[in-house]
């Protein structure tokens, strides 16, 4: 019985380490640009912390052979991975806008 | 038959039993006032409500037939169904008066815990679901055997049992808190009869029942959600004057990044978007056997898209809406200085503010109650489901009856899905007794228990490396220190620092949802150390069940190689279906019919009745034999009988790969 490689370990190392400082130097250039309590900074933490993870997640994908291009239907399904991301940012996106888009009736 | 009408019986005496306590309740102890004799119109509307669905539930249970009927409806749904059948089961009784409540404090916020699902899709999509397809397990607990070793197995039924019978009595509780608050029933009357019908539903009809009934519950929840929120802006003066008298920082869809130690941006999105949705779509024995249930990967994939992407929203809608348009009301009130409702207790958002919109109108408070109910049962009946499934794959089959027949196995899994009901009720007694929030105990024990498994099966379906000594030592190591933090809560700081950057002097951090993010961490940290200080696993035991070999999980599915040649997808035929013994467990196309899928002998093809309202449940999987000679499809009289398809009606052929 033969045992496990390990595939690209300086790739995955290196990546793993990207991934950690972007982690923690993200939360502390939205802070440092727009405030603790700016508008869009939630906005901007969970898009970029989840654009992290769902980075991570497609490279994790295509690397293991698990979406293959050349495969019927990898593709469109590739496709609609981006679009979901898309379709949440845009859509809090535009809600986090039209909070103080539109004029309050109250004092 | 009989016993069937016995247990009707015996629940409709049930219901008469409530009667006295009705008569008994205190006007004094409701958080709103109905009307003399109300009660009764709001009881009645439940009990006809709840005797459909009983009866709805049962007429299923003639498509069971064996234990793979019983738990996945033999892989036969469309996507259509499972997403609608998942909408009720995500939204649990005490979903409106949760987020009503959340809404009501936090605005838009509320939906927060419903909308950060998609950044793990990609793991799941391409990984978890064809990996769990394609090995053909039966339960969480059997991947960890195969992937590990039997000592992994049985760790994790000890936490995936201890979690789903909590989360039964979890449910009942609440719907009977609710149910006293409302009409003054007792909380045990109630609990009871919900039990008893649930009960019977779930046992008599398994996974079609639960798919089926939640398929109506469903539709039943949406359009609760759909009259209090139009209700609410009609109230209010249309949609304009809802949003206008919402307050800006109450219609942001996000709280403030740390501000609030409750429910803060950047600890939901670590605790409940990360942790807890992998727990979710990875580790929900319900949730996954709704996706095993599908005829095809692609079947689950397309409901995953539809229920995270559309249907989830609109869920968070539904639950969260009650307490925007409560807290629109109370600020257009301040402004005009009227008092549109008493809210002691925000606890009870859902019911008062659902009572005052529809201006006191018992008929549609009534309906807005049944839908509770439905929330209730949709859940629990999931979970009733998912423990009978653990129950007989990982316990029965191993250490009571080994090798019986599948009758025999389905006649244990009915007696185990009663017993996991009765469990259930027997928890309720326990909630009883204790005096925390229950909001929060019930995240603190999430959070304290599910890491470590999270962990252990991302690392085993991602990692090929990471072998038995490290998921062993990381399940134990990562649960224990887990619960540590709880006596030393400031080992968390660091970590919740480090991603978070510091919370102001000031906040005293909430660390419940950040101890999911730890529990993954330290885990993920022991299994990576583990595994590098100890041997390769052999690529035989780890073939076919990590995301590296997906290739060879879907030859082994099939039994032969896949192919991918491109036909047409569908074919509606009107050819009928023809008995033939000679087909052997296989299907035989007509010529021409194989020639337009790209159908090759072996390839596994999807047979269903032409008439798609039955939601495929007469269908069924079967691997394709030589072409058939004549103008028929033909099957021998088992599959057919499997497939509860009939001959002389009109077919649609699918390949699946």
């Amino acid at each position: 019985m033969s045992a496990v490689g390990t595939r690209r370990p300086l790739t995955v190392a290196l990546s793993a380490l990207a991934v950690i400082l972007a982690l923690w130097g993200l939360p502390r250039l939205l802070m440092a640009w727009l405030g603790i309590d700016g508008h869009w900074t939630p906005y901007l933490y969970q898009y970029a912390m989840g654009g992290i993870v769902f980075v991570v997640g497609l490279g994790v994908i295509l690397a293991s052979g698990a979406c293959d291009f050349k495969r019927p239907g990898d593709r469109m399904w590739f496709g609609v991975l981006v679009f979901g991301y898309l379709w949440y940012a845009a859509l809090h996106g535009l809600f986090t806008w039209l909070a103080f888009a539109v004029p309050f009736h109250g004092e | 038959m009989t016993r069937l009408i016995h247990l009707l019986l015996l629940t409709l005496l049930s219901m008469a039993a409530a009667g006295p306590a009705l008569a008994a309740a205190e006007a004094g102890s409701f958080e709103i006032t109905l009307p003399p004799g109300s009660q009764v119109v709001v009881l009645a509307i439940c009990i006809v409500y709840f005797v459909a669905i009983l009866l709805f539930g049962m007429v299923f249970g003639r498509y069971t037939k064996d234990t793979n009927d019983f738990f996945y409806s033999s892989q036969k749904f469309p996507w259509w169904l499972i997403t609608a059948s998942m909408v009720a089961t995500g939204i649990g009784s005490y979903s409106f008066l949760k987020y009503a409540q959340a809404g009501f404090n936090h605005g838009l916020g509320s939906t927060m815990t419903y909308l950060n699902d998609w950044f793990v899709m990609p793991f799941f999509m391409f990984g978890w679901l064809p990996i769990i397809y394609f090995s053909r397990v039966r339960s969480i607990p059997e991947y960890f055997e195969r992937r590990f070793n039997w000592v992994v197995r049985y760790l994790s039924v000890v936490v995936i049992l201890g979690y789903m019978l909590y989360y039964i009595g979890y449910n009942l509780f609440t719907i009977g808190v609710a149910i006293e608050g409302i009409t003054g029933i007792g909380i045990w009357t109630s609990v009871l009869v919900c039990t008893l019908i649930i009960g019977v539903y779930v046992t008599v009809g398994g996974q079609t029942a639960v798919i089926f009934t939640d398929l109506v519950q469903g539709i039943m929840l949406y359009l609760a959600g759909a009259v209090v929120l139009i209700g609410g802006m009609i109230w209010l003066g249309g949609p304009g004057e809802f949003w206008g008298w919402l307050p800006p920082e109450f219609r942001q869809p996000f709280t403030p990044i740390n501000l609030d130690p409750n429910l803060g941006t950047a600890n939901t999105f670590w605790g409940e978007g990360i942790a807890g949705s992998i727990a979710f779509t990875f580790l929900n024995q319900g949730f996954i056997m709704r996706y095993l249930a599908a005829k095809s990967v692609n079947e689950g994939r397309k409901a995953a898209l539809a229920n995270v992407v559309f249907l989830l929203p609109l869920s968070a809608v539904v639950v969260s809406c009650a307490g925007w348009v409560g807290r629109a009301m109370v600020t257009k009130g301040a402004t005009e200085g009227l008092i549109p409702f008493e809210l002691a207790d925000t606890y009870h958002t859902f019911t008062t503010v659902v009572w005052t919109v529809m201006h006191q109108n018992i008929y549609v408070f009534g309906f807005i109650m049944a839908a509770l109910l439905a929330a209730l049962m949709s859940t629990v009946d999931t979970l009733i489901n998912a423990c009978a499934a653990v129950g007989v794959n990982d316990l029965y089959r191993r250490f009571v009856k080994e090798e019986r027949s599948e009758r025999h196995y389905l006649t244990a899994a009915r007696w185990i899905s009663a017993g996991a009901t009765g469990i259930g009720l027997l928890l309720v007694w326990l909630f009883t007794t204790m005096q925390a929030d229950l909001f929060n105990l019930h995240y603190k024990g999430i959070m304290v228990i599910i890491p470590a498994m999270v962990t252990v099966i991302f690392m085993g379906a991602f990692w090929p490396r990471f072998n038995t000594p490290a998921a062993i030592t990381a399940m134990v190591g990562g649960s224990a220190i887990n619960l540590l933090s709880l006596k030393f809560p400031q080992w968390i700081t660091p970590l919740s620092d480090f991603v978070l950057a510091s919370p102001p002097a000031g906040i005293d951090p909430n660390y419940s949802l950040f101890r999911g993010l730890f529990g993954v961490v330290v885990t993920a940290a022991i299994g990576i150390m583990v595994t590098f200080l100890t041997p390769r696993p052999a690529v035989e035991k780890v073939t076919g069940l990590t995301v590296f070999s997906l290739g060879e999980a879907m030859a082994k599915f099939k039994g032969s190689l896949p192919n991918f040649t491109r036909g047409r997808r569908v074919i509606s035929t009107s050819l009928g279906l023809a008995v033939d013994e000679a087909a052997a467990g296989r299907i035989r196309l007509p010529q021409q019919v194989m020639e337009e899928l790209a159908v090759r002998e072996g390839d596994l093809v999807y047979v269903a009745d032409s008439r798609r309202w039955l939601g495929g449940v007469r269908s069924v999987q079967v691997p394709a034999g030589p072409a058939a000679s004549g103008a028929a499809i033909l099957l021998d009289a088992a599959t057919l009988d499997k497939g509860s398809l009939q001959v002389g009606h009109a077919v649609r052929a699918e390949k699946i790969f």
